[in-house]
């Protein structure tokens, strides 16, 4: 889960931010980091970049990117075998 | 009357023209964030601007950082009124190579030039008129025809008003604060090509 954090930290340029301030179940939008409506497509892209998953419902979006936690499991169970 | 100036080119900051701020190193692109830095500003919006904005963000917090030059004024009287000769070409450049894999959402947002506006509206609460004019270096009648259409007829109060331009890590920022009841430099079409070229 550190590398997804340093990943979102990139892609998404939260520069004052280690992968240490992100907690693991730590809400990423609203109360938590605070994050908007173009990092979610960020996040998209960042899923499709380095992963390969294209996030074909969009309705499960906000159950995906919750946390750290949740975007990990999601890639966990969706990325392509190699 | 031009209260308070602001000047933003080769790595240095005036203000008043006074210098505030000057970052030693040659890397342009640095600048910003040294300056930034340097004003201790907690913002973290400012990292995901595009550089335009990132340029007329700081040449703002400087010309407005302790708040005086507009107490008394209401927020829907401020009017905002920008010029550049590149638009926002710098950022349009980079979301155009992103489009080849996967278009930038984040990119793409700042593919306006009055995008700068927007922030600048966010970040000092000011709803009045606001424009941005794309003129050629030198060109600055039309700019300054606008902004005294707008206090001569009271449809603005105060402008925050001048040039921000950034394309390949050249850049340059002038910003005013132009009122008309306050003390300072006469707002003339001579003083402003004279504060653009200083």
């Amino acid at each position: 889960m550190h590398d997804l954090k340093v990943q979102i930290i990139a892609q998404l340029n939260l520069q004052d931010l280690t992968p240490e301030d992100i907690g693991d179940d730590q809400a990423l939008f609203v109360e938590g980091l605070g994050l908007d409506s173009i990092d979610a497509l960020e996040l998209i892209v960042l899923l499709q970049q380095q992963y390969k998953i294209k996030l074909s419902n969009a309705e499960e979006g906000p159950k995906v990117f919750r946390s750290v936690r949740t975007m990990a499991e999601y890639i966990t169970a969706h990325q392509p075998k190699a | 009357m031009i209260e308070r100036s602001v000047l933003l080119e080769k790595n240095k900051a005036f203000l008043n023209g006074n210098l505030l701020f000057e970052f030693s190193q040659p890397d342009n692109s640095a600048f910003l964030t040294a300056l930034y830095k340097h004003l201790e500003i907690n913002y973290p919006r400012f990292y995901k601007m595009d550089n335009m904005c990132k340029l007329g963000f700081l040449a703002a917090e400087l010309l407005l950082h302790d708040s005086s030059a507009y107490t008394g004024y209401k927020k829907e009287d401020v009017a905002i009124i920008l010029q550049n000769e590149n638009s926002c070409l710098d950022t349009d450049l980079r979301y155009y190579e992103t489009v080849a894999e996967i278009a930038s959402p984040a990119l793409f947002v700042y593919t306006l030039p009055n995008i700068l506006i927007g922030e600048l509206c966010i970040r000092f609460g000011f709803k009045g008129e606001s424009i941005f004019f794309l003129n050629k270096k030198g060109e600055t009648g039309e700019m300054f025809d606008y902004i005294n259409h707008l206090l001569e007829n009271d449809l603005a109060q105060t402008c925050l008003c001048g040039w921000v331009d950034y394309l390949d890590e050249q850049y340059k920022a002038v910003l005013l604060w132009v009122g008309k009841n306050r003390n300072g430099e006469l707002f003339t079409l001579n003083t402003l090509d004279k504060l653009y070229n200083q």
